[in-house]
């Protein structure tokens, strides 16, 4: 008989629901990408690496992922508390809060950069309560930051969420009958089972920030070398017809991307392993 | 430790059914079982000894001391869960050891809870076990594991929730047995929860049985079984069928017909006549009830014979069938009524 790619299965559809995906994942995801690839790969390795290591290139990058490192982190934190008071306590406007929480997936992302420019500019509302104490927010890193957080938040509250959900209360209840406290049965019976969720969480909002462009443009500055981020710089490129000097940067972050993600994907495999619901 | 429930009442609350005013005394070093249908109490009961619920009335006393508004954490009981609540992230040691690591200033040092979960380990006889999930073992293996983490803390009591309920009929034999001999080792006050009444009668020194938020009775195993205080009681434990009959004059009467059961001093009037398998004998005689046999069953103890009697009430009454006799099913057989307790009200 030798290889039969089709094997009898109890669901039926095997050969026309992969067909599908191939052609829907090669048509939009693939096929784009590849042609990024080849297109950049005319520039040689070393022209790559050239651009690679232009001082406005590599300061857009170190700002870019740096950046979108610490967002995903404290969204993954906010988002953990978040999802935590919007699981286990009821209080009025719950819902709505709930609602709000996706917010930042349906808002155009360039309205979203737009009003936190104004909110947190020298002269907006919180902006202005921020500079008597010499911190300015808006055009500095701090104000992407602060853009990166809002777009990467949702994916942090909806990956733990469920997983708050199902947590058993006669855990709790164990602990406490064994002489555990609060704090300490949180840290130790509560939390461990998150951390895969969390991990997921992460890497969705972590993905999200690299790429994210509209909400940031509005809010940063984009002063090269100190709040320029390397989407931006594409962009830029594209504007100069440069359109390989455009697709080396968009594979150079392409590749730290992959690699970041499968790191953080192995991390999250191992603690599934040894904390999740195995 | 002596624990008792002095007229605790707690009304409906989270999911839990409610108790109406229970008194409850388990000496020290006794083994205590709970039984009851579900929504009884049983559970609740167990739950406000270990202060996982709060009492609107009444006090809990563990020895003298009032423990009514000790935390859970501070009052010093192992509980066991029926689902296990094992820890699993945290390795089978871990999980025996947390109680230990969570003291605090007396918390023991490392060797001593090395030493300590290794001999609870033994006691469960697990001892290979230590460094494996809560996940690579069986329903039984963790419910040991449960177990030892509950007796890890040194409680004052040890409390058991449906600790078998979840595991199928071999292993909460094996199990049975575990938890009475490690009762017997260690003097451990212990109360359990059960619906099972083989369970209760089999390990606990004595059974209270609750029904409707109310203890019903409170007693050993041969008292609830052969004396019980309630027709709910009769019922609920061992088997029984029941007869209307109507008290006249001391004697106990079932259509007329004057049983050989004394009335005990019953009102005159309708009752109830509940009685065991063995209290109802086939017989030769030709003026005793006649009755066709409905069913033979085997049951745990024996052959029992369902008879439907002959008459207007088509009565049915379990009978217990003698080794060596042979009962067809359709058979007429004359049945003599031997015992039985009579209870007030109709069955």
């Amino acid at each position: 008989m030798g290889f039969r790619l089709k094997r009898p299965s109890a669901l039926p559809g095997f050969g026309l629901s992969l067909g599908y995906t191939l052609f829907y994942l090669s048509a939009i995801v693939l096929i784009p990408l590849g042609a990024l690839v080849f297109r950049a790969a005319g520039l040689g390795l070393g022209g790559i690496l050239a651009i690679a290591r232009d001082p406005r290139v590599t300061a857009a990058l170190t700002t870019s992922f740096g950046l979108a490192f610490a967002a995903a982190l404290v969204a993954s934190l906010f988002g953990l508390l978040t999802a935590w008071v919007l699981t286990r306590y009821r209080f009025p406007g719950r819902r709505l809060l709930d609602a709000a929480v996706d917010l930042p997936f349906a808002l155009p992302t360039a309205v979203a950069g737009i009003a936190l420019a104004a909110l947190y500019a020298p002269n907006g509302w919180i902006g202005s309560l921020a500079e008597p104490f010499g911190i300015r927010i808006a055009f500095t890193p701090l104000g992407i930051f602060i853009a990166l957080v809002f777009v990467a938040l949702p994916f942090a509250v909806r990956t733990v969420q469920p997983l708050i959900g199902e947590i058993e209360a006669e855990l709790e209840e164990a602990a406490a009958t064994l002489g555990a406290g609060r704090a300490r049965t949180v840290l130790t019976v509560v939390l461990p089972p998150l951390l895969p969720g969390m991990l997921t969480g992460f890497v969705l909002a972590f993905a999200r920030a690299v790429g994210e462009y509209g909400s940031v443009i509005f809010i940063a500055g984009n002063l090269p070398f100190v709040s320029e981020i390397a989407p931006l710089l594409v962009i830029i490129k594209l504007e100069e017809y440069d359109y390989a000097g455009a697709t080396a940067i968009a594979t150079i972050m392409l590749l730290i991307s992959f690699l970041a993600l499968l790191v953080i994907n192995l991390l999250e495999a191992y603690a599934r392993r040894h904390l999740g619901h195995a | 430790m002596q624990v008792r429930a002095i007229g605790i009442v707690k009304e409906f609350g989270a999911a839990a059914a409610a108790l109406a005013g229970v008194d409850l005394d388990v000496r020290s070093g006794e083994l205590m079982a709970l039984l009851g249908p579900s929504g009884s109490g049983k559970t609740t009961l167990l739950r406000v000894i270990a202060g996982l619920e709060a009492p609107d009335r009444g006090r809990i006393l563990f020895g003298d001391e009032d423990a009514t508004t000790i935390p859970v954490r501070k009052r010093g009981v192992g509980f066991v869960f029926q689902h296990y609540a094992l820890f699993r992230h945290m390795s089978v040691f871990e999980n025996i050891a947390f109680g230990l690591k969570v003291r605090g200033r007396e918390r023991p040092s490392r060797d001593e809870i090395r030493s300590r979960v290794t001999r609870l380990l033994a006691l469960v006889q697990l001892e290979e076990y230590g460094q494996r999930r809560p996940s690579q073992l069986s329903g039984g293996q963790r419910q040991r594991i449960a177990l030892a983490r509950a007796l890890a803390v040194e409680p004052r009591v040890l409390l058991l929730d449906e600790p078998f309920g979840a595991l199928d009929a071999r292993v909460r034999r094996d199990l049975r047995r575990s938890l009475r001999e490690i009762h017997d080792a260690t003097g451990q006050t212990t109360i359990f929860v059960t619906h099972d009444q083989d369970e209760a009668l089999e390990l606990a020194d004595r059974v209270t049985i609750l029904n409707g938020g109310r203890i019903e009775q409170t007693g050993t195993p041969d008292e609830v079984h052969d004396t019980p205080s309630s027709a709910f009681v009769m019922s609920f434990v061992g088997e029984s069928t029941s007869l209307p009959v109507r008290i006249l004059d001391g004697t106990v009467r079932f259509r007329d017909r004057v049983l050989g059961v004394p009335g005990e001093g019953g009102r005159d009037g309708p009752a109830a006549l509940y009685l065991r398998p063995w209290d109802v004998a086939f017989t030769d005689s030709d003026t005793a009830l006649a009755g066709t046999v409905a069913m033979v069953r085997r049951a745990a103890g024996g052959r029992r014979a369902e008879v439907k009697l002959d008459g207007p009430g088509q009565e049915v009454v379990e009978v217990g069938i003698p080794v060596g006799r042979s009962v067809a099913r359709g058979e007429t057989v004359r049945l003599e009524i031997r015992g039985g307790r009579i209870f007030a009200g109709r069955p």
